[in-house]
């Protein structure tokens, strides 16, 4: 029951209320009665746009006037829009959109050859790709905390892993391999960065072979990757990555052990009925397919053994360029167990101590919380239920768990706060559970509008998170905002978790994209440079270019290979103002931005050769084309930069032949 | 304080305001012992296998179309059948689990199982260990059997023209709800019979990816999902009794689906209510009794689809901590004839919604307190509810205290005279009914 102090409390509230109410009366007398729109106290305001007292609160907490900062910065992948964004909270703002898997006109990312060559290291099977679908950014940790350095995110659709340097915030790299064809359970990194995770989605034939899909049993493979992050360079190391082989199971999220649990990796799966659709082949759609059974297996990998494993020779092959463990050889030396887990699970979760792992099956109603001091000693006792078809020891489920929670219906994700709670996001429900992690008790439950998917709390996913906030990412928004045509925004709510209940403070609508996950980080510990230093440093490689331009210096030559153009860009003209090329000549621009003023941006845009260069102060870019049109290009800077911005042009003449 | 503890406050409450009759209405606590089910009769002519004798070498041996009589006692599994051959027993004929696996599997057209007591299986759910499990199978009648301490207990996969009817499963009471398997699970099958069983203590009766199928007069209690029917269009739900289960009947992302005359109490717990509808259109449902529910009956974006209507018509709304939660302003729905008598809140719409764009009409409430001059036995003025209350408790949770007592409605009635705190109207109902409407038949049972 409830305790007396409590009801004290209650009371008070409802003596406060009634004071409220008189002071309205009061107030609503003295400010021209009810019904004036032109009064301007707050009860007149509250009149007019018909605002309760706790709406008025919810403002209160997320208001930001200008020049005013936020307290923690979220960095949500952008789906398959293929980009990153960076959105201020509590006031909700976008303040940045950053392009990593699609080209970016803004950014000038993909229109000229720096960020051409980082595109194109994305390319697979001689395709160039043009977009990517951007789940889940991974800030890099230290100890298990982010320390704001590095940003890696991935793109489920053609498996590749972004990095995007947090010093510029530019993408700086995009690793892919060969070896799988869709990934999901990624971008996650070790406590320390050491690797960063990626694991398959949907099975194929590893090395992007064909098979029939009939041969899904024997041919068709699943398998994680585990990339080596090379600190010092800021970069991927391919060779220094490998690979463990794993059944053709769907395998979907995964988490990196922690404290506790460090040197250990969970990935969840769905699809162990291996179901690979045919609906028109007499045989279950593949969706009803992957639903039959009533568990999947959670995959338990020791990473600091497999590492082990692949530096030792002849326990790898070499696939499409990539060491990989096969299948039997993990499961030899004894580096990959499963759990079963509720059916189709999706978040797979450790907890701030690293002691549990906290799994949710979507058409479960609990969270189910592994602990991981059981797993360890299970497969240190060899204490195994069965094996699955491949061969994959299992571990009994019953004695692998510390508990359950029953939370509702459809769970999926779950964050963390600094009381010991956890937050888990129930997709059918449309709500946010809170619940004790300790008690493994549901506290609250808060609605929210509507199918959430993932959910984000401040550092929520670290060894110390902040509590404070959390962000409902809900999939749909129906009735929620404006109409703006079939194609409706998503919808990010802000819950407070500050207060004694949790609350919905604030709707941001999400029109540029379908974010999946986002971290949310202390805005003091993200520390770029706001100007490149000294000028002439290419963004994509943090160095100065060798084509870099100093103020004087800028000329255009005729070398074997083209035309060179050694260009600067200052307030407010272009230096050469008039290129004169022969028709059919190669043409290289150099182009320097040689401010170091704070946000003293220039563009280049050239009339219909398609190009676009953003040049931050500082910024060097390079582009490269044939002048194959004969005629006269008017170029000039895009980005509005002075009284006379629109003076700072000058002229493409190709001569014709 | 638990939210349970709350609401069964909150019901005290309202049980003490609304005197003997409604309490002597309410069901009692939960204890209800199945009634031991008949076997079906032992067919006319049968092949008479003892416990001395190999059962699987029986079957294997028999022809399509042959029924086994097996006498009184134990016979180890697994068994498997699969062509058309009938299994029958009384009670005391009892298939034994090995610990692995399923116990009884069936497939092909024209088995059948009849009487016969199935005890245990594997205790796997990654390859759904069950009592009974038929897959591709046609024209399958499973009657009368009792499947005990089983993880799941009937399972039809992939099935048409199957008949589950009059079993009884009772689920392993000594594990939570998390560790039990099913009682029944339909899934990929079509046509299909759920009649007359009884099941206790199990988890969920689910229909998956099962167009077309009937369950009526089942009895399911002390489980989680009373049925849960997920992408199963045209399916009908009537006459079953669903008690002190989480949820009694769950339509998700289904069209088309009868919900008539079933009993939904005591749906309690993080996520308690009698009905829940999520995505699904076409639903009808009509002379339900949702007594003593935290939510009778919950609403998410339902109807979906354009065109879909929804409703709900003469049903009984008693003593339930919310009678009806709408997600978000619902649209395409009509609430008509039904009764709404002791409930802590009548009606209540997240996300600062209303029930405005929907059809309320001839309901009755028993917090109405309008007038019948021209005694047409609807009320003159509409019924409304009002949510001021809602925007305070949200602000000030220690208030939820309150819920449902005179000080609330102090500082509502206060709220209507001061603009600071002007109650939002969200749902009207232009004819209420003066009178009690003529529900509240026995249990459905």
């Amino acid at each position: 029951m409830r305790s007396s102090s409590s009801k004290a409390r209650a009371i008070a509230v409802v003596a406060g209320i009634a004071s409220i109410t008189l002071a309205g009366v009061a107030c609503s007398r003295r400010g021209g009665g009810p019904g004036s729109v032109t009064g301007t106290s707050t009860l007149d305001l509250m009149k007019a746009r018909g605002l309760t007292e706790a709406d008025v609160s919810a403002a209160l907490k997320t208001y930001t006037p200008s020049g005013k900062k936020d307290e923690y910065l979220t960095f949500a992948g952008g789906g398959h829009g293929g980009f990153m964004m960076i959105i201020g909270v509590p006031s909700m703002r976008i303040l940045r959109h950053i392009a990593v898997f699609s080209p970016e006109s803004w950014q000038g990312y993909g229109y000229g050859d720096q960020s051409d060559k980082v595109l194109a290291e994305g390319d697979r099977h001689n395709h160039k790709l043009t977009w990517g679908d951007s789940h889940h950014p991974a800030l890099s940790e230290s100890k298990g905390d982010y320390d704001g350095e590095y940003l890696f995110i991935n793109d489920k659709a053609n498996p590749r892993i972004a990095v995007v340097d947090l010093k510029h915030m530019v993408t700086t790299q995009i690793v892919t391999s060969g070896l799988i064809e869709s990934e999901h359970g990624a971008a996650f990194v070790t406590p320390n960065t050491e690797y960063v995770i990626e694991s398959t989605q949907y099975p194929a034939p590893l090395g992007g072979r064909y098979a029939p899909i009939e041969k899904y049993d024997t041919d068709y493979r699943g398998a994680v990757i585990f990339w080596k992050f090379d600190r010092a360079k800021g970069r991927i190391d391919p060779e220094r990555s490998f690979a463990i082989e794993l059944p053709p199971y769907m395998q979907d999220l995964s988490d990196a052990g922690k404290l506790d649990s460090d040197g250990w990796a969970f990935i969840n799966s769905f699809n162990t009925e291996r179901a690979y659709g045919g609906d028109k082949e007499g045989k279950p759609p593949l969706e009803s397919g992957a639903s039959k059974n009533d568990m999947d297996y959670l995959h338990v990998i020791n990473w600091r053994q497999a590492e082990q494993v692949a530096q030792a020779p002849g326990k790898t092959k070499t696939i499409a360029g990539m060491r990989t463990i096969p299948l039997d050889t993990a499961v030899n030396e004894g580096l990959l167990h499963f759990v079963p887990e509720p059916k189709s699970p999706h978040g797979c979760d450790v907890t701030p101590d690293g002691r549990d792992i906290v799994v949710a099956g979507k058409l479960d109603t609990h969270a189910t919380v592994y602990s991981f001091a059981n797993i360890k000693k299970l497969i240190d006792d060899k204490k195994f239920e069965a094996k699955d078809p491949y061969g994959v020891p299992i571990l009994p489920f019953a004695e692998s768990i510390r508990g359950q929670t029953e939370l509702g219906l459809g769970p999926l994700h779950t964050q963390f706060d600094d009381k010991g709670n956890a937050y888990t996001s129930m997709f059918l429900e449309s709500a946010v559970a809170k619940w004790s992690v300790k008690d493994l008790k549901l506290i609250e439950k808060v609605p929210v509008h509507y199918n959430i998917g993932h959910l984000v709390s401040a550092e929520g996913d670290t060894v110390n998170p902040d509590g404070k906030y959390l962000i409902a990412m809900n999939k749909w928004s129906i009735d929620r905002f404006d109409n703006v045509g079939p194609l409706l925004p998503q919808n990010f709510q802000l819950v407070d978790l500050a207060a004694p209940k949790m609350r919905v403070l604030y709707d941001m609508p999400i029109g540029l994209g379908e974010p999946h996950y986002a971290q949310m980080i202390k805005a003091d510990k993200i520390h770029p440079e706001q100007v490149y230093k000294p000028a002439g440093i290419d963004p994509y490689t943090g160095q100065r270019d060798p084509f870099a331009v100093e103020g004087g210096q800028e000329r255009i030559e005729r070398r074997p290979d083209g035309v060179h153009v050694f260009m600067t860009e200052v307030r407010s003209h272009l230096t050469p103002d008039i290129v004169r090329v022969k028709q059919g000549e190669t043409v290289h621009f150099h182009i320097t931005n040689v401010e170091q003023a704070l946000d003293a941006t220039h563009g280049f845009a050239l009339d219909s050769y398609n190009v676009n260069l953003s040049l931050e102060p500082g910024k060097h870019s390079n582009v490269t084309l044939v002048a194959d049109q004969p005629g006269v290009f008017p170029m000039y800077c895009t980005e509005f930069c002075s009284a006379l911005h629109l003076e700072m042009a000058g002229y493409f003449l190709v001569e014709p032949k | 304080m638990t939210r349970g503890a709350w609401s069964g406050l909150a019901l005290c409450v309202v049980a003490l305001a609304a005197g003997a009759s409604a309490r002597a209405r309410a069901p009692r606590a939960p204890a209800v012992q199945a009634p031991a089910r008949a076997a079906p009769p032992r067919p006319a002519s049968c092949r008479v296998l003892s416990p001395a004798d190999d059962l699987q070498a029986a079957i294997d041996a028999a022809d399509a179309g042959t029924t086994l009589c097996l006498e009184p006692g134990t016979y180890p599994g697994p068994v498997r059948i699969d062509r058309g051959i009938g299994l029958w027993g009384p009670r005391e004929a009892i298939v034994r689990s090995s610990g692995v696996g399923t116990t009884v599997s069936m497939t092909g057209a024209g088995c059948k199982l009849l009487g016969l007591t199935i005890q245990g299986s594997g205790d796997r759910f990654d390859i759904t260990d069950a009592g009974v499990n038929l897959s591709l199978a046609e024209d399958v009648r499973v009657e009368g059997v009792h499947v005990v301490r089983a993880t799941f207990g009937i399972v039809v996969e992939r099935s048409k023209r199957v008949a589950v009817q009059d079993c009884e499963i009772v689920g392993r009471a000594e594990l939570s709800i998390g560790m039990r398997g099913d009682a029944i699970r339909l899934w990929e099958t079509e046509d299909s019979t759920v009649a007359g069983n009884v099941v206790t203590d199990s988890r969920d009766v689910v229909v998956w990816y099962s167009p077309r199928n009937h369950l009526e007069g089942n009895r399911v209690e002390r489980s989680r999902y009373g049925t849960h029917l997920m992408y199963s269009r045209d399916s009908v739900v009537v006459r079953n009794r669903y008690a002190y289960n989480e949820v009694g009947v769950f339509v998700m992302y289904s069209r088309g689906i009868t919900v008539d005359d079933n009993l939904m109490a005591g749906a309690t717990g993080p996520a308690g209510m009698g009905l829940g509808l999520k995505e699904s259109g076409n639903v009808v449902a009509r002379g339900n009794r949702f007594i003593q529910d935290d939510v009778a009956v919950y609403v998410d974006t339902s109807p979906l689809q354009p065109g879909d209507f929804d409703v709900l018509e003469g049903n009984d709304f008693r003593l339930n901590q919310t009678a009806i939660v709408f997600h978000a302003s619902p649209r395409a729905t009509r609430i008509t004839a039904n009764s709404f008598r002791d409930n802590a809140t009548q009606v209540r719409v997240d996300g600062e919604g209303d029930a405005l764009g929907i059809d309320w009409d001839g309901n009755e409430w028993d917090d109405y307190r309008g007038y019948d001059l021209d005694r047409d036995g609807t009320g003159d003025v509409p019924y409304e509810v009002r949510s001021l209350a809602d925007d305070l408790t949200a602000r000030h949770p220690s208030l939820a205290f309150f819920d449902g007592s005179p000080v609330l409605a102090l500082v509502e009635a206060a709220g209507r005279v001061v603009p600071l705190l002007e109650p939002r109207t969200i749902l009207r109902d232009r004819r209420p009914r003066m009178h009690p409407l003529p529900l509240g038949r026995d249990d459905a049972s």
